[in-house]
């Protein structure tokens, strides 16, 4: 395998699009943080900016899905390769976006009102101590933003191997499914049930339960679904073929 | 194993569903030869290239490259390069973009060769892959092609596209490539005429089956082509396999296959070498 190659050449294409999203982040932080000391009244607030990175980083494995497996089998590199030559590219670029973000998130947290997204969640421990703060939030960001990518990857995957009709069925059939059909069950034939117990599965996934808190929760339920997603994406990558035009 | 086995296809056969593109082909690639790969369209010629750099899968059968199988494995695929008609590049890249790409997986593409093939071409390496005209679009590719230095150098429809004075060009410049730097050019071209005095052997696919497979010498000489006046032709022509003819007015040209006796030629016909590409039309019309 040739796996120092690929992912060489893989992280050095992400330099540029990570350059653009973090000056675009340091832009609208300025922007915010200024808002935020102009406001007397304390009505303007910012936080949550992870959230934005969890979308950056699923549509990076939207995008690479194909245009990597294309490249790389142009240039003699098999796709057992290129599928585990992303899982370990976005293990580099996740854990540089967590530690930066941590870091950062948290001391400017200490100095102004900003709220990261892992404080927003998990209120009461912007109390813990700053090192505390950085690790967990470190490693809460890490495992979504890994599974973000991996996610977005097999999504890519999984429409890259479909027919037209199995494309149509599920683009369609998952929304209607999740946002008509099954409200109409919870609220006609469950009265309420379903909506109770995705709440309290939510929280429990989470980790949110009163007051305390288990971030692990959280972390884990990623994990797993970062293991799924990488099974499923290179057991569909194994099979895939280039597509004549 | 010898030395000079280089690519070796073993009874592949790809099937789309009730179409079989490949039909058991067998064939070798040897090492430091011209190849061309001759075939109508939808003949097999693509599909074959394709499976050979692992692009899509054969239905049965295998690839072996210097005896490592082919499939799925980066060391045997680094042997090879492909230029194919489908452009397997991200739409926002240029040129140098491209050349860039290869040089980090093809360490030995030459860099130098590259710029220097696109100031003879006239191509700027500036400009984004997808600006690129029909032309243009074959051109980078065939640069890049001729400046890895793999030992095995696919070319699907190379000169699709170029003018008469670019076409000329590239066969020069693979000459030169070919002659600095000895390897195996399996080139799979409509204009057969073009690079008959090109290549070494011929390989002709017909319906996913290899119907010819030897030298080009060999080939033109497994037969002649007979002209005369229909009646004088007819009558020389009884017995003998004809694989071809072509009647014009009162003339007939006939492409026969065998040994021509040239002590038992009657008055008014006349002789002359097998054409490839006549030889090609007849060969893939019967």
């Amino acid at each position: 395998m040739k796996l120092k190659k690929t992912v060489k050449f893989s992280l050095s294409t992400y330099k540029k699009p990570l350059f653009i999203y973090y000056s675009i982040i340091i832009g609208c932080l300025l922007v915010g943080l200024l808002a935020m000391n102009l406001n007397t009244d304390h009505t303007v607030k910012i936080g949550g900016l992870e959230l934005t990175t969890i979308i950056f980083v699923f549509v990076m494995g939207l995008t690479s899905f194909r245009s990597e497996l294309y490249l790389y089998l142009q240039n003699g590199i098999s796709r057992k390769t290129a599928c585990i030559s992303y899982f370990i590219t976005a293990v580099v670029v996740t854990l540089f976006m967590a530690f930066v973000e941590s870091m950062c998130y948290t001391i400017i947290g200490k100095n102004s009102t900003f709220q990261s997204a892992f404080l927003q969640v998990y209120t009461e421990m912007s109390n813990r101590n700053f090192l505390y703060i950085v690790a967990t939030s470190f490693l809460w960001n890490f495992f979504v933003y890994f599974a973000a990518s991996i996610v977005g990857y097999c999504i890519a995957a999984l429409y890259y191997r479909m027919n037209r009709v199995l494309k149509l069925s599920v683009s369609i059939g998952v929304p209607v499914t999740f946002l008509i059909i099954l409200p109409l069950i919870d609220e006609y034939l469950a009265k309420g049930a379903i909506g109770d117990f995705a709440k309290r599965a939510a929280l429990f996934i989470v980790g949110v339960n009163g007051t305390t808190y288990h971030p692990i929760h959280w972390m884990i339920f990623c994990l797993i679904v970062t293991l799924l997603s990488e099974g499923i994406s290179y057991r569909l990558v194994k099979e895939a073929v280039i597509k004549s035009k | 194993m010898s030395d000079r086995i280089g690519i070796e296809v073993k009874h592949v056969t790809k099937t789309y569903g009730a179409n079989k593109a490949l039909d058991d082909i067998s064939i070798n690639f040897q090492k430091e030869t011209i190849y061309g790969l001759l075939g109508r369209n939808g003949a097999g010629k693509t599909t074959l290239f394709n499976v050979i750099t692992n692009r899509i899968f054969p239905t049965s059968g295998e690839v072996l490259i210097d005896g490592q199988p082919a499939t799925e494995n980066d060391y045997a695929q680094e042997k090879i390069y492909m230029m194919s008609e489908q452009n397997c590049y991200p739409e926002t890249y240029s040129v140098n973009d491209v050349f860039k790409c290869t040089k980090a997986f093809y360490p030995d593409f030459d860099q130098e060769m590259a710029k220097d093939l696109c100031k003879k071409f006239n191509l700027n390496p500036k400009k984004g892959i997808s600006q690129l005209s029909t032309g243009y679009g074959s051109i980078y590719k065939l640069i890049t092609a001729l400046c890895v230095k793999a030992d095995y150098i696919l070319l699907d429809e190379p000169v699709l596209g170029l003018d008469a004075n670019h076409r000329d060009l590239f066969y020069q410049c693979l000459l030169e490539s070919y002659a600095k730097n000895p390897r195996t050019f399996i080139l799979s071209t409509h204009l057969i005429e073009e690079v008959a005095n090109l290549v070494e052997q011929v390989i002709i696919i017909k319906d996913g089956r290899v119907i010819r497979n030897e030298s080009c010498e060999e080939l033109l000489s497994s037969g002649y082509s007979v002209s005369g006046t229909i009646a004088v032709v007819d009558e020389f022509i009884r017995g003998k396999k004809v694989i071809g003819e072509t009647v014009l007015g009162g003339l007939k040209t006939v492409s026969i296959l065998g040994r021509c006796e040239k002590a038992n030629i009657p008055a008014g016909i006349e002789i002359t070498k097998l054409d490839l590409q006549k030889l090609f039309i007849d060969l893939t019309n019967c």
